[in-house]
C-alpha cells in the first residue's frame, strides 16, 4: 500500500539560483525503509524537510495515505501531519527528562494512556531505569534512542531521520545500524532517511533513492543499484569502480581491454560511445593460460584492511585497473594476469 | 546553518498573528518617529523664530563640542585600560578588571550633581582644604565644573565603561599568535598597539564610542545641571518654558538628523569587517607581570577612572545619606520607592513580552520584510529620551482634545499624563535592550528544537512556552534585569510624560540636586546606584551559570 506519494515537488530558496528541488517524485509503501541519498547539496534534506512541513514547497503535490497534505490550496501545519521526524542532532529537549521528552507528543492523550506509551516505548528502546536522566547526563547513542522513542510515541505514519548516524562513534555504528533495523522491522513502521554514507544504506534500507542537484537520479534496492548503477556518478557514488571506455562495434563493444561479449539489451546502434563499470571487487587474479586474461604492469598495492587494493596498469594501452585482492594473496612478480567475469561488466551511457 | 528566508505576502501579516503582533510593535516604535518627522512640514511660530536666530546655533555648538569630547575621553580612558588590563599583570588586576565597569551603575546625572557638590565652596571638601591647609582658590576649587568641560569630564568618566568593555571583551578575545607575530617581527608593546591592537579593534571601540554617545544625546540631567544649553535642554525650555510645542518637535527633529549621523557613522566604520581569528588556534595572550613600583603605578594609573567615576562618589553619597537620611526617609518615601519599582517592573514586563514576540516571530518566519522591522522596532536605543516624550506627548495632546470634543465632557487628560503613555514610552526606548538579551540567547538555542516541538504536534505558541521560554530564561531575566534598572534611572523621557504629582526615584533625587540641596538627593541616589549595582552583579551571575 502506498503511505506517500509526492509529485514534481520543486522548490527554490530565495537569493538563490538553482532550485534545491526540480520536479522530484517518488512512492513511498507502508513498512518500507528508503534512504534519500546524495553529497551534500543534492536536495536530500529539503525533501525531508517538506516532507515533514517545516519548509514549503513552490510547487508539486504530496499527499499521506491518499489524503493531500501539500497542494495549490492546501498546506498542513508540521503539528498535524502525522509525521515524526529525527533530527541530525536529536533535537531534544534539554530541560525535560528523558520521560517528559518522551512524552512531548502525547499532550492530547490522557494521562493513563501517556503512562502507557511513554512506558512502552521506553522498553522497545531499551532505557528502563534512563526515565528521570536529562538529555546531558546520556550518551549519543541514548541520546539517539530517546529521539527515535519521542518521535514514535504519538505513531506517526512515517518517520523521518536526517543523517541518523553522523553522531555515532564509527566502532559502533554497525551495530547501531543492526539494531535499528530489526527496530524499524518489528514495529513495521514506514522509515525515510537522508544519508550521504552508502554503508547506512546498504545496512538498513529497503530501496534507496539516488538525488543529485535537487533531481532523483535512480532508485532500486541497495544491491540492484551497487550492481547495475545507471550513469558513471552512480558508479562511483557506490564505491571504487574502474571505468572504461568503449565502443559498439558488431555487437560487441570494443575497448582498451578487447572484444567485451555484452548483451546488447538497449539494442545501441554501431558506433555508439558507452563506457564500461567494472567494481574491483569482481576482477579475480588468473594465469597466463586463461581465455581472455588480461596481462597487467603492477604499480602499487594499498593494505585496506579487509582486503589488498591494487593498482596497476595495461603496457600496451596504458589504461589503469584496480582491483582488490584478499590481504593473505599477494601478486607475483611484476606481472599478472587478471580475469573479468562477462556478468561483472555493467554498461553506461559515455560522458559527454 | 545559513539562514533561509521565507517572502511573506502582505496578508500574511494581517492572518498570522505572530507576523502581526510584530509588525504592530514595530507601527508602535514608528509612531514617535513618524510625529517627529511630520514636523518638518508644518511652520514654526514666534518662538522658534526666536530659537533658530539665538538659541540654535548655541544648541549645534554645544552638543557637537560634548560630543566631540565625550568620545575623545572615553576612547582614551577606555582603550588604554582594557588594553593595560588585558596585557599587563600587576597588583589588583583581577579585581581592577571588572572594577572598571562599576561607574556604569551611577548615572550621570547623580555623578554630575555628586562632584558639583564636592568642588562646591561649602562642600567638607573644600572646607578641609581652606581651613586646615588654608588654600584659598575663590569660589571655586580649582576650576569651575559647572560648565561645559566640567560636563564632558562627567560623562566620559560614567560612559566610558562602555568602551571599556567592548575593547575588553574583543582583547580577550584575540588569540596571541598575532601579538607574539608583531614581536618576533621586533614591534614593541607600545608599538604593538599603536599598530596591531588599535587598527584591528577599531570596530569594537567605534561601537563603543557609539553607545557612549547616544547616550550622550540622550542626556538632560548633566548638561541641565551644569548649564550648558544642548539639544536636549533646548527641547525642554521649547517645551516647558515657552510652552511652543512646534518648537519642541522641530528640535527633537533636528537631534534625530544628529542621531541618524550617528548611527550611519556607526554602520560606515563598523562596516563588514570582521576580523575574527581562528577558533581553534585560539590561545589568551600571556600577560607581562609588572613588579615592583611599576606595578603599583600601573595599579594606581588604572584604579583612577574607577575611584573619581564610582569611589569617591558613592563615598559621598553615604556620607550624605548619613547625614540626611532621617530626614528625607519619611512617609513620603513609601509611594515614591512603590511608584518606581511599579513603573520599572510594568516596564520591564512589557518590554520582555514584546520583544519576545518579535524575537520569536523572527525565528519561526522568517523573511526579509519581519527582519526588517525587527530592526526597526529596536532603533529606540538610539533616540533620546526628550525625542520620544514629544514625539508621544504631542500627538497624544491633539488626540486627547478630539476625544474631548467628541464626549464633550470638557478638557480631559485621557491619554496624556497616564502610565498608559509612560509605559508607551519606555517601550519604544527600551525595546533593544531587551530585544538583544532575548536575541542572543536564543541564537544559542537549535531550531530543531522548534521543529522537534512541531513535529510532535505542538502549536506555536505551545513551542514557545514548553521548550524555548524554559531555556532562554537567563536571557529573559538579564532583559527584565536591564530594562528595570534602565527606567528606575530614567530622567528625560520621565520628565516630560510623568502623570502630575507623579514622582519616581531618580526625578526626586534631581529635584533635589537642582535645589542645592545636593545632600537631600543622596538616599534616593544610593538607591538607585545599589539597585544597578545588584543588576550588574545579578547579570552576572547569569552570564556565569549560562556558560557553566
Amino acid at each position: 500500500m502506498t503511505i506517500l506519494t509526492a509529485r514534481h515537488i520543486t522548490k527554490t530558496y530565495p537569493g538563490s539560483q538553482k532550485p534545491a528541488l526540480n520536479l522530484f517524485s517518488m512512492d513511498v509503501q507502508k513498512g518500507e525503509i528508503v534512504a534519500l541519498l546524495g553529497e551534500s547539496g543534492c536536495g536530500k534534506t529539503t525533501a525531508l524537510r517538506i516532507l515533514a512541513g517545516f519548509e514549503k514547497a513552490d510547487e508539486g503535490t504530496l499527499s499521506i495515505q491518499n489524503t493531500p497534505i501539500f497542494n495549490k490550496q492546501h498546506f498542513t501545519d508540521p503539528s498535524r501531519r502525522g509525521v515524526g521526524i529525527i533530527f541530525q542532532d536529536y533535537a531534544l529537549f534539554p530541560h525535560l527528562t528523558v520521560w517528559q521528552n518522551i512524552g512531548f507528543g502525547l499532550h492530547k492523550r490522557s494521562r493513563k494512556d501517556q503512562k502507557l506509551i511513554v512506558s512502552d516505548m521506553i522498553a522497545l528502546v531499551g532505557l528502563s531505569g534512563y526515565e528521570n536522566r536529562y538529555p546531558h547526563q546520556l550518551s549519543g547513542g541514548q541520546q539517539q534512542r530517546v529521539a527515535l522513542a519521542r518521535a514514535m510515541a504519538p505513531q506517526p505514519e512515517i518517520l523521518l531521520m536526517d543523517e541518523p548516524f553522523s553522531n555515532i562513534d564509527t566502532v559502533k555504528k554497525n551495530q547501531i545500524r543492526k539494531e535499528l533495523h530489526s527496530l524499524f522491522k518489528k514495529s513495521g513502521i514506514t522509515v525515510i532517511f537522508v544519508t550521504h554514507d552508502t554503508r547506512d544504506v546498504m545496512a538498513i534500507a529497503d530501496r534507496v533513492v539516488v538525488m543529485k542537484e535537487g533531481q532523483l537520479l535512480q532508485q532500486g534496492t541497495p544491491e540492484a543499484v551497487f550492481k547495475r548503477p545507471e550513469n558513471s556518478y552512480l558508479a562511483h557514488f557506490f564505491g571504487t569502480t574502474n571505468l572504461i571506455n568503449g565502443q559498439v562495434s558488431n555487437g560487441h563493444i570494443e575497448t582498451g581491454i578487447g572484444h567485451i561479449r555484452i548483451q546488447n539489451d538497449h539494442k545501441l546502434p554501431e558506433g555508439t560511445k558507452v563506457l564500461l563499470s567494472i567494481r574491483p571487487g569482481d576482477i579475480h587474479l588468473g594465469t597466463e593460460n586463461d581465455r581472455h586474461a588480461i596481462q597487467v604492469k603492477i604499480e602499487q598495492l594499498r593494505f585496506m584492511g579487509e582486503f589488498t587494493e591494487v593498482a596497476c596498469h595495461i603496457e600496451s594501452t596504458g589504461l589503469k585497473i584496480l582491483f582488490n585482492l584478499a590481504p593473505n594473496k599477494t601478486p607475483i612478480g611484476e606481472t599478472a594476469y587478471l580475469q573479468i567475469p562477462e556478468k561483472a561488466f555493467q554498461l553506461l551511457p559515455a560522458n559527454h | 546553518m545559513r539562514k533561509l528566508f521565507t517572502r511573506y505576502s502582505p496578508l500574511a501579516f494581517l492572518k498570522n498573528g505572530w507576523l502581526f503582533w510584530t509588525f504592530f510593535i514595530g507601527c508602535l516604535v514608528a509612531f514617535p518617529l513618524a510625529s517627529i518627522f511630520s514636523s518638518f512640514m508644518s511652520v514654526g511660530d514666534e518662538a522658534w523664530q526666536h530659537i533658530t536666530q539665538q538659541l540654535l546655533p548655541g544648541y549645534i555648538t554645544n552638543t557637537l563640542l560634548l560630543m566631540l569630547g565625550v568620545a575623545l575621553l572615553v576612547l582614551i580612558i577606555g582603550v588604554t585600560t582594557a588594553w593595560i588590563v588585558s596585557i599587563y599583570d600587576f597588583p589588583g588586576r583581577k579585581f581592577l578588571q571588572w572594577a572598571l565597569i562599576l561607574p556604569i551603575a551611577i548615572p550621570g546625572y547623580i555623578l554630575g550633581f555628586t562632584w558639583a557638590g564636592i568642588l562646591d565652596y561649602a562642600s567638607p571638601v573644600y572646607v578641609f582644604f581652606r581651613n586646615t591647609i588654608g588654600l584659598e582658590t575663590g569660589p571655586y576649587l580649582f576650576f569651575n565644573i559647572l560648565s561645559l568641560p566640567g560636563a564632558i569630564v562627567i560623562l566620559s568618566l560614567s560612559l566610558y565603561p562602555y568602551v571599556y568593555l567592548s575593547a575588553y571583551v574583543w582583547f580577550s578575545q584575540q588569540s596571541a599568535t598575532v601579538f607574539e607575530a608583531a614581536s618576533s617581527l621586533g614591534h614593541s608593546r607600545l608599538s604593538q598597539f599603536w599598530r596591531l591592537a588599535l587598527p584591528l579593534a577599531r570596530p569594537a571601540m567605534v561601537a563603543g564610542v557609539s553607545l557612549a554617545l547616544m547616550e550622550v544625546l540622550n542626556d538632560y540631567g548633566v548638561v541641565s545641571y551644569f548649564g550648558v544649553d544642548t539639544f536636549t535642554t533646548g527641547i525642554f525650555s521649547a517645551w516647558f518654558a515657552f510652552g511652543s510645542k512646534i518648537s519642541a518637535i522641530k528640535l527633537s527633529g533636528y537631534l534625530m538628523l544628529l542621531v541618524f549621523g550617528l548611527l550611519l557613522f556607526e554602520r560606515l566604520h563598523r562596516g563588514n569587517k570582521k576580523y575574527d581569528t581562528l577558533k581553534s588556534q585560539y590561545r589568551p595572550y600571556k600577560k607581562t607581570v609588572l613588579k615592583g613600583v611599576r606595578g603599583y603605578a600601573t595599579t594606581l594609573l588604572i584604579c583612577l577612572p574607577m575611584v573619581l567615576g564610582f569611589g569617591i562618589p558613592l563615598i559621598m553619597l553615604i556620607y550624605w545619606t548619613l547625614l540626611t537620611a532621617p530626614v528625607v526617609m519619611n512617609y513620603a518615601f513609601v509611594p515614591l520607592i512603590g511608584n518606581s519599582f511599579l513603573l520599572a517592573a510594568s516596564a520591564a514586563g512589557i518590554v520582555v513580552l514584546a520583544t519576545l514576540i518579535t524575537s520569536f516571530t523572527l525565528r519561526s518566519f522568517p523573511s526579509k520584510a519581519v527582519h526588517l522591522i525587527v530592526r526597526f522596532s529596536t532603533l529606540g536605543y538610539a533616540i533620546p529620551g526628550a525625542v520620544i516624550a514629544v514625539g508621544i506627548m504631542v500627538p497624544f495632546i491633539w488626540m486627547d482634545s478630539q476625544l474631548n470634543l467628541l464626549t464633550k465632557n470638557g478638557p480631559q487628560l485621557i491619554l496624556t499624563g497616564t502610565w498608559f503613555t509612560l509605559l508607551f514610552a519606555y517601550l519604544v526606548r527600551f525595546m533593544a535592550v531587551g530585544y538583544n538579551n532575548i536575541e542572543s540567547s536564543l541564537t544559542k538555542t537549535s531550531t530543531s528544537l522548534d521543529e522537534a516541538a512541531r513535529s510532535l504536534g505542538h502549536s506555536y505558541r505551545n513551542t514557545l512556552i514548553k521548550i524555548i521560554m524554559p531555556l532562554i530564561r537567563p536571557g529573559v531575566l538579564a532583559a527584565a534585569l536591564l530594562v528595570f534598572i534602565d527606567v528606575l534611572k530614567e530622567l528625560p523621557l520621565t520628565l516630560i510624560l510623568r502623570p502630575f504629582n507623579f514622582d519616581t526615584l531618580a526625578i526626586r533625587s534631581f529635584e533635589y540636586a537642582t535645589d542645592e540641596r545636593v545632600p537631600e538627593a543622596a538616599p534616593t541616589a544610593l538607591i538607585i546606584i545599589f539597585i544597578g549595582l545588584l543588576a550588574v552583579y545579578m547579570l552576572s551571575k547569569i552570564t556565569n551559570t549560562w556558560n557553566r
